[in-house]
């Protein structure tokens, strides 16, 4: 065989340079780079709750104690990420069960396609707004903006002639947390459940506003211990009249079977 | 400065977000509710229906202290089983808007005055009085709305044509179904669907005909979405003639040319028929071919109802054998109908084939894309064709649906019957139902007219001539909607022209009034709703109207009324008015036909469709199976005519009235948003609405906004024939325009769109089209 010699000797110097090279490339690139990456995110776990922190026996126990207050942010907590209060969550509706408005800008292409689930359907932390996405309790629904207007202002419609014109519109106190039918009783639901009965969507997870945080969101049958409070006029809040309709018959409920001809 | 490009990019890209995050939220201002000292425990929940559009869905309002604090969906809602959309949701804010109007406003020396509502009450009276012994009783109007509750629209009938004695009575309801209302009386010879709302539990195939469902109608759209999750055979095809969230969401978009749909139409009968998918049976049995007038121009033309005096025209329906219908179908292959809506031949296959399977339920929608046409008649005919041919009528999940876009335009408009043409019962050419509202209104035969006088469009010319002194507009704001809209504000500002205006708000047409009249507003009053699916709804008077001058639009006529002498026919009083003139007005709907249901019915549940009989609503009609009044011992029984058969029409593609030229070289087309309702004076007072869609905007499409060197925000110039507007470009925005095609909603009063439309109409509905006409666009 017709080796070359020197073969040996120039594999090993070309790998030296490489290497050199490499080293000096990352040595310099770091010092030009020096990329400013973001807390990093803890592991996705297996399940399906997505890439969220979860809560500490010590933060859950505060949570239980007053409402999450004094919680300190899990090890993880992204910094700059604001922890969501009732107070945040209020100022985003009209009333209390009204659906919030988009707090954050819609672009075009997301405002025709409306796939705003991409975020909300599971939740997790979106670097651009250093914030937690809130989770949808109704992710079955793909028309979003039907219920959830945008906010692309703030001031209110007057004429271009005349006086300025203000909504002049109140609703009531939204309700307190921790209605309890008896001391030591699981609290009362003060709210319809229609549209909102995954309940852990808005009672766990990072984006959970924290004095409603639920300290065993591993429990699943939430209905179990928590009733519902019933309004003045029969009606619980899910709208369901306790009075019976006298005029309703069930054939007139049923009809007949819309399968015939 | 240490940054690299990298860097640079990310920190632009962070701050890019941050400020959008920012300008969208400035000052969080929509969320600071003003709270009440009520505590939430305090509120009771009432049932009503929406104040908005026609789907009519049934809310629950949260009352506290007397007043509307808190909306939601009822489940017990056969329209939207406890679902809203955002205008539903915030639709109480819109009492309290801080101009409403609270006090009556008379014109003295050219100035707005004050006074009580009882005082310019008596002198619209007396204005009315006076015309009518100078000029007649023609020449004295209303104008009342397919806003106006059952009640409204009962007391304005009766009144103008069982008091008073004339036909000049129309409505704004004129401009958004009078073409879904004459395509049912050709077709069926009886108006509004044949199916309901529960269609879309059965249907395998949507087609929507230029109708964005997704913002126009979203809870019935929803509810597409909802059946398209469970069940991966429903498919969703829209027809459009630019892309929409509905268009996006569809599984098969189809962008076709304006008023190309006529073509389409007769392409899918043309496909039924050649590939048999027929149903021979149905056709020989229910149809009857029908051909009518088809000349445009001549003593004998259609026109486009831009004559001065151009109005009501009458078809001249002749019998057509199939072998002509067929032949009349050759003209439109799918390569020929291709070249003229641009829809691909294949794409009409498909769409061939969805109606034809003989497995696949098929609901077709519409609204204003194809009402708001002026041939809108044929194209209602030609739909339903597609039904008729292939049997799918008149069983659930196959329906040919008409949408509306108020909440009573059917129950209100169509029902009681606001029209020139219409009473309550049947038109006012028809000896019968004169008869019959002579005697339930108890006032002398010979007192109603026969002959219809002006629809909408034409009373505004009347008035700018002159034929009209005095017109009385309750609930809508036509300055604002009227297509060709500076000629009739023009006309309504003339000397000797007297303009009373009832309504809650100031809007553009309040700005043309001699007596503005303060109104109650929806909850502030009973009354009765009636949706796109024939379910009236009733709603109780829940808090006190925003002042004690504040009154209900049938208050007002009946209050006038009495004043002119008509006691006897107004026996109520403004406590017992509502329930009154429904029971009295019940009497003309008696029989399986359109039965209304009682009172009390009505007032215990959220919604009843008609016909109701012996305790029981009509579904489906004219299907033998699911439907009392059908006789005729057949499957099915088109009973709206006389020979019990549907009408299969033979009506051509024709050219619009005014299309692209090298002067103007666009098609402009107008319409709504999701956000704002009609023209805006209630949505807009909303803050959670008006800050979504703040002000209007012209969208187009982006390489020609290139080719105008126009950026997203930056200003256009639009001109039409009629008019010229400034108006901030959208581009690729939630709508988006084909190339030479431009969309601007109508809802803002500072961008007044309607100012460039064109006043042409259909001329058997005369509704007007508002979705195309040729115009400029250059850069401001």
């Amino acid at each position: 065989m017709n080796h070359d010699p020197h073969l040996g000797r120039r594999l090993f110097g070309i790998a030296v340079f490489l290497g050199l090279s490499a080293v000096a490339v990352a040595y310099v690139g770091e010092s030009i780079v020096k990329p400013k990456i973001l807390p990093p995110l803890p592991v996705l776990q297996a399940d399906d709750k997505g890439p969220l922190p979860t809560i500490s026996p010590q933060d859950r126990e505060a949570l239980r104690q007053d409402g999450g207050r004094s919680a300190a942010a899990p090890a993880e907590w992204p910094e700059g990420a604001p922890q969501r209060d009732l107070a945040t969550v209020y100022s985003r509706r009209a009333y209390h069960g009204a659906p919030p408005v988009i707090p954050h800008a819609v672009d075009n292409a997301l405002e025709i396609k409306q796939n705003c689930n991409s975020c909300h359907e599971k939740g997790g932390f979106v670097p651009n707004f250093k914030a937690f996405a809130p989770v949808t309790p109704h992710p079955q629904y793909e028309n979003c903006l039907q219920c959830h207007a945008m906010a692309k202002s703030s001031e209110e419609f007057s004429r271009a002639e005349g006086p300025s014109q203000k909504n002049l519109w109140t609703s009531p106190k939204p309700p307190l947390t921790k209605q309890l039918g008896l001391a030591s009783a699981p609290p009362k639901i003060p709210h319809s459940l229609h549209l909102r009965d995954k309940c852990l969507a808005c009672h766990d997870g990072p984006a959970a506003p924290v004095e409603i945080r639920c300290p065993h969101p591993e429990r699943g049958n939430c209905l179990q211990c928590h009733a519902q409070s019933v309004d003045s006029n029969g009606l619980s809040h899910l709208g369901r009249s306790r009075k019976a309709d006298p005029f309703r018959r069930s054939s007139d409920a049923q009809g007949l079977s819309p399968a015939a001809p | 400065m240490d940054f690299n490009r990298r860097e640079l990019l990310k920190k632009m890209a962070f701050a890019a977000a941050c400020s959008a995050a920012v300008a969208g939220t400035p000052g969080v201002s929509f969320g600071a509710w003003q709270e009440s000292d009520a505590n939430s425990a305090d509120i009771t929940w009432h049932k009503s229906p929406c104040r908005f559009c026609g789907v009519g869905c049934s809310l629950l309002l949260g009352i506290s202290n007397g007043r509307a604090v808190a909306v939601k969906g009822d489940p017990r809602g056969a329209a939207n089983r406890g679902l809203a959309c955002v205008k539903g949701f915030h639709s109480v804010q819109a009492l309290y808007g801080s101009d409403r109007l609270k006090k009556a406003l008379v014109k003295k020396d050219g100035k707005m005055v004050e006074v009580p509502i009882t005082e310019a009450l008596d002198l619209v009276a007396a204005k009315m009085k006076e015309s009518i012994d100078k000029h007649g009783k023609d020449s004295v109007a209303m104008y009342t709305s397919g806003q106006s509750t059952i009640p409204d629209g009962y007391a304005a009938s009766k009144f103008m044509k069982g008091c008073i004695g004339t036909n000049n009575l129309d409505c704004n309801a004129r401009l958004c179904m009078a073409s879904a209302v004459t395509g049912f009386m050709t077709s069926f010879g009886i108006d509004e669907p044949m199916g309901c709302y529960e269609d879309f539990d059965h249907a395998d195939v949507f087609v929507t005909w230029g109708n964005n469902m997704a913002e126009m109608h979203p809870v019935l759209f929803s509810r597409m979405l909802d059946r398209r999750q469970r069940d991966k055979k429903v498919t969703i095809v829209a027809l459009e003639t630019r892309t929409t969230r509905s268009g996006v969401a569809s599984d098969k978009q189809m962008i076709f040319q304006p008023n190309t749909d006529l073509a389409i139409a007769n392409c899918i009968s043309h496909l039924i028929v050649k590939n048999g998918w027929v149903d021979a049976d149905f056709v020989k049995n229910y149809v009857s071919i029908k051909k009518g007038r088809t000349a445009i121009e001549g003593p004998d033309g259609l026109g486009y109802g831009l004559g001065e005096k151009d109005g009501l025209q009458k078809d001249k329906p002749e019998p057509a054998t199939w072998e002509e219908y067929v032949k009349f179908l050759e003209d439109y292959t799918p390569e020929a109908v291709e070249k003229i809506s641009g829809v691909k031949a294949d794409d009409l296959r498909t769409l061939g084939a969805l109606y034809g399977d003989p497995a696949r339920k098929v609901m077709s929608l519409w609204c204003m894309g194809m009402n708001q046409h002026t041939r809108g008649t044929w194209i209602n005919n030609l739909v339903y064709n597609l039904h008729l041919l292939t049997g799918k009528i008149s069983k659930p999940g196959n329906s040919p649906f008409s949408l509306t876009g108020q909440p009573s335009a059917c129950g209100t408009a169509r029902e009681v019957g606001t029209f020139t043409h219409r009473l309550p019962h049947g038109v006012v050419s028809d000896e019968h139902s004169r008869h019959m509202a002579a005697e339930i209104w108890g006032v002398p035969y010979e007192r109603i007219p026969s002959k219809p006088t002006y629809s909408a469009v034409p009373m505004f010319r009347a008035l700018d001539r002159g034929d009209l002194k005095f017109i009385w507009i309750q609930c809508t704001n036509p300055m604002v909607t009227l297509p060709n809209h500076n000629r009739y504000r023009d006309g309504s500002l003339k000397e000797d022209r007297f303009v009373v205006v009832s309504d809650v708000y100031p809007t553009p047409t309040t700005d043309v009034a001699d007596v503005i009249l303060p109104a109650a507003m929806w909850i502030e009053r009973e009354g009765m709703y009636g949706n796109s699916e024939r379910r009236t709804q009733h709603f109780d008077k829940l808090i006190a109207p925003a002042s004690e001058d504040c009154w209900p639009d049938a208050v007002q006529t009946m209050y006038v009324a009495k004043k002119l002498g008509f006691d006897k026919e107004f026996p109520w009083t403004p406590e017992n008015y509502a329930e009154g003139m429904y029971r009295e007005y019940c009497k003309f709907q008696e029989g399986a036909l359109h039965g209304m249901a009682p009172y009390e019915v009505l007032k215990a549940r959220p919604g009843v469709l008609w016909p109701y009989v012996n305790g029981k609503s009509t579904r489906w009609r004219f299907n033998s199976a699911l439907d009392p009044a059908c006789t005729n011992g057949k499957a099915f029984h088109f009973y709206g005519n006389k020979d019990g058969k549907a009408n299969l029409w033979l009506r051509p593609y024709q050219k619009p009235a005014e299309s692209p030229d090298t002067e103007y070289p666009f098609w402009l087309n107008t319409g709504r948003v999701l956000e704002h309702w009609h023209s805006g004076s209630m949505t807009r007072r909303i803050p959670a609405l008006h800050g979504s869609v703040p002000e209007s905007y012209c969208e187009m499409h982006e390489e020609d906004a290139r080719a105008l060197e126009v950026y997203d925000g930056d200003m256009v110039k639009l001109t039409t024939r009629r008019g010229v507007l400034e108006i901030p470009a959208r581009i690729n925005g939630r709508g988006r325009p084909v190339r030479g095609q431009v969309f601007v909603p109508f809802f803002d009063e500072n961008y007044m769109i309607n100012k460039l439309t064109i006043d042409a109409f259909d001329p058997y509905s005369n509704q007007p089209d508002y979705k195309k006409c040729a115009v400029r666009v250059e850069k401001a």
